[in-house]
């Protein structure tokens, strides 16, 4: 047995960093098959939980929110340790009919300015690729996201075209399989496209394109399910805090810890509010972040606590339109400089395309209701409406970019918020970052510390420069 | 592959126990992980098959460095994909009854490999980086892979400047998101996809296909234009014969009626 595992660990050359569950590259399989002895068969059925809505008494982590953040913190967290931790997920809307996970447009790309962003799609992509190892229930059809790797372009005029060339440098040092193409390779890639006033284009060749967000998070959440995880149908209306002095003598002389003792969860169809006892509280709530940490008082205090989660809804429509002689397989997703977007839907000349507002013109978001007349197309063939849509970004109003980590001072309160539209993309890579950071205590794969609340305090913002000329910093969030 | 087989492994094992009723120590309503020795002894070896494949699939740089592009990539196919090659000469490479192949010692000046036959080979999408290297590659048949997916397809942009053949028929996992990405390969000519289980309407992507790629030529297409052609005929040539027999008729009924 021995010199078979020697013979087997030096025909493997190459070694990339070990992701515990998820092996790309091993030295030994003999070492995997000593961990794996005891750690994934103890020889006991799985506790399941309570059939009925009710949460338990006391849980390990509460994650606040199921979407597709919150489902792929708790599969994360519990595919490390599937016994002896209780997490549980609020959703208040178990059909998901408001929720940004299940309304948006389903793309994924690689070509952001901020290195970190780029390492979370990329991960993102991974994770789709592989979603049949990791997310395969037993006695179930395996998931199927529906991907399709068309690819992202970015168009470019030749005020951004700079911007555009640095950013491209960033893109291809952390993976993305980027190219820069000039208005003529353009052309005569896509011929069907109006390349008047266009000075460079960015296309993502692999590991980009669109897919169906309702099966991932359908598949997480059965997965999670399965893992232990239960899904509580509940509505968070506050939290009881506590607040330990610590004594003298130690170290944190004189510090207090405030933490979080329970989440006060109203339950559906009755006037009863359950308390449930709480150890790690994550925030993984989406649009409604904001009010959530306002439940806190975050915002509402002297020193740091008077700093809000500056996480709000923004509304966006999407709209369908049908068009016999578009583009044709060749349609990636095409977005304007001027914030416009759309892309191919199916096979029959359907079309999805959006806009993105400037500042002054966001739609209120009351409601989920679309403006028809929002949408005026005359970029690159005639159409017609057929539908429309509207959905809600968790929009972060400062800097558009994610915000993760544990608040300053409210020491078992984390966030996963902001994602200002990349939450479907940045998800995968938002669930393992968080576990890391629950279970090992710091990150070990990307290093999202630049991302964390206490940049709000200290004001060392994080900007994603984009490519576009009227429209500010968010625009193209597709 | 391994996910699928992993679970028709496990069904048929949870419906052996479901059998044993006289087992006291299965409870009723038993979860995915149940007290079976048998469910360990295939876990374990459904997680050797998973290593295997991925390690079959590493691009090992020092393999290409001492090679060469070129037979690195043949070195990795006929040794770990039991593949056949076939460089510029025309001589093809392939394992032979006793498992053994033979390749030049040494890399050979402007000698590249021009086809690859992968039938039914454990190529994934990490094991194509092994030939991405290849620039002058014209046939490439991937018939009857499992695990080559959509990924795969859109990772063949690679191939654009070269490949003109190209066989991805009965391979389970592709889908027309994946064929939707073959647009890329603007020297393609001859695509065979047949028996694509998860594709409903082979014809419609064809057809699309053809549209947008230059070159190409589907035989399912030009089976339907040509049996397009023959209706066409066919209706032309009935029609031309009722013509016909009727101005025999109306002429017969003239010369009656003179006579």
């Amino acid at each position: 047995m021995s010199c078979i595992a020697g013979r087997l660990a030096l025909r493997c050359l190459c070694r990339t960093k070990n992701d515990s569950t998820h092996l790309v590259r091993h030295m030994s399989f003999l070492s995997e098959f000593q961990k794996s002895l005891k750690e994934k068969h103890p020889f006991a059925p799985i506790q399941f939980g309570p059939t009925d809505n009710r949460p338990p008494d006391e849980a390990d982590i509460v994650i606040i929110g199921g979407g597709l953040v919150g489902s792929s913190i708790a599969y994360f967290l519990k595919r490390k340790i599937v016994r002896g931790m209780r997490v549980v997920v609020i959703e208040r809307d178990p059909a998901y009919t408001r929720a940004s996970s299940v309304l948006s447009v389903g793309g994924i790309h690689q070509q952001f300015s901020l290195p970190e962003n780029v390492q979370m799609s990329m991960y993102g992509a991974e994770f789709l690729r592989n979603i049949k190892e990791h997310l395969t229930v037993d006695d179930a059809d395996p998931p199927d996201v529906q991907f399709n790797p068309q690819g992202y372009l970015f168009l470019a005029t030749e005020k951004s075209a700079r911007q555009m060339k640095a950013n491209y440098d960033i893109q291809r040092e952390n993976g993305a399989k980027v190219e820069l193409l000039t208005a003529t390779k353009v052309k005569e890639k896509f011929p069907w496209i109006n390349t008047d006033g266009i000075e460079l284009a960015s296309y993502g060749t692999e590991n980009e394109g669109w897919f169906d967000p309702w099966c991932l998070l359908a598949a997480l959440k059965q997965k999670a399910k399965s893992l232990g995880v239960q899904y509580v149908h509940g509505n968070v209306t506050g939290f009881t805090l506590r607040k330990d002095k610590i004594p003298k003598g130690g170290p944190y002389d004189p510090y207090y810890d405030n933490r979080i003792r329970n989440v006060k969860i109203s339950m559906p169809n009755s006037p009863e509010m359950i308390p449930l006892s709480a150890a790690v509280v994550i925030n993984a709530a989406g649009p409604q972040a904001g009010h959530l940490s306002n439940l806190l008082k975050i915002g509402d205090g002297k020193n740091e606590m008077s700093v809000s989660l500056p996480v709000e809804p923004r509304k966006r429509y999407v709209y369908v339109c049908y068009c016999p002689s578009g583009p044709g397989l060749d349609c990636p997703l095409v977005v304007d400089p001027t914030g416009a977007y759309f892309r191919r839907e199916g096979l029959g000349g359907n079309y999805i395309a959006g806009l993105s507002p400037t500042q002054k013109e966001e739609p209120s978001v009351d409601n989920l209701n679309v403006d028809y007349d929002w949408l005026k197309i005359d970029c690159l063939f005639s159409s017609q409406i057929k539908s429309a849509w509207a959905g809600f970004y968790d929009y972060n109003t400062v800097d558009q970019n994610a915000i993760i980590g544990v608040h300053p001072i409210i020491s078992n309160f984390f966030f996963a918020n902001g994602f200002s539209g990349h939450g479907i993309q940045q998800a995968p890579a938002i669930g393992r970052a968080m576990s890391e950071l629950l279970l090992e205590q710091s990150y070990k794969t990307i290093d999202l510390s630049r991302f964390g609340f206490q940049r709000f305090i200290d004001q060392q913002l994080l900007y994603e420069t984009n490519y576009s000329s009227n429209v500010k910093t968010e625009d193209v969030n597709v | 592959m391994a996910a699928s087989m992993r679970v028709a492994v496990r069904g048929s094992s949870l419906r052996l126990l479901e059998c044993c009723s006289g087992c006291k120590r299965i409870t009723k309503n038993v979860p995915q992980r149940s007290m079976s020795v048998i469910n360990y002894w295939t876990e374990q070896w459904l997680n050797w098959t998973t290593f295997n494949l991925r390690r079959k699939n590493v691009l090992v740089e020092k393999r290409v460095e001492y090679w060469g592009s070129e037979l690195a990539a043949a070195h990795w196919l006929l040794a770990h994909q039991n593949s056949a090659v076939q460089f510029t000469n025309g001589h093809w490479y392939a394992k032979n009854k006793k498992g053994r192949y033979y390749l030049p010692r040494d890399a050979v000046k402007d000698e590249y490999i021009i086809s690859i036959d992968a039938k039914r080979s454990r190529i994934t999408y990490d094991g194509l980086e092994n030939l991405f290297l290849l620039k002058h590659l014209k046939y490439l048949s991937l018939k009857g892979c499992p695990h080559i997916d959509d990924f795969c397809l859109a990772r063949l942009h690679h191939f654009k400047d070269s490949l003109t053949h190209l066989n991805i028929s009965e391979c389970p996992q592709i889908t027309e998101r994946g064929l939707a990405s073959l647009h890329s390969l603007k020297k393609l000519e001859r695509l065979n996809m047949k028996n694509l289980p998860q594709v409903d309407s082979p014809e419609l992507i064809s057809v699309m296909l053809e549209d947008v790629l230059p070159n190409l030529k589907l035989q399912v297409v030009s089976q339907h234009v040509a049996r397009h052609h023959d209706m066409m005929d066919a209706a032309a040539s009935w029609r031309k014969r009722t013509e016909d027999s009727l101005k025999q008729n109306t002429s017969r009924d003239e010369k009656n009626a003179k006579n």
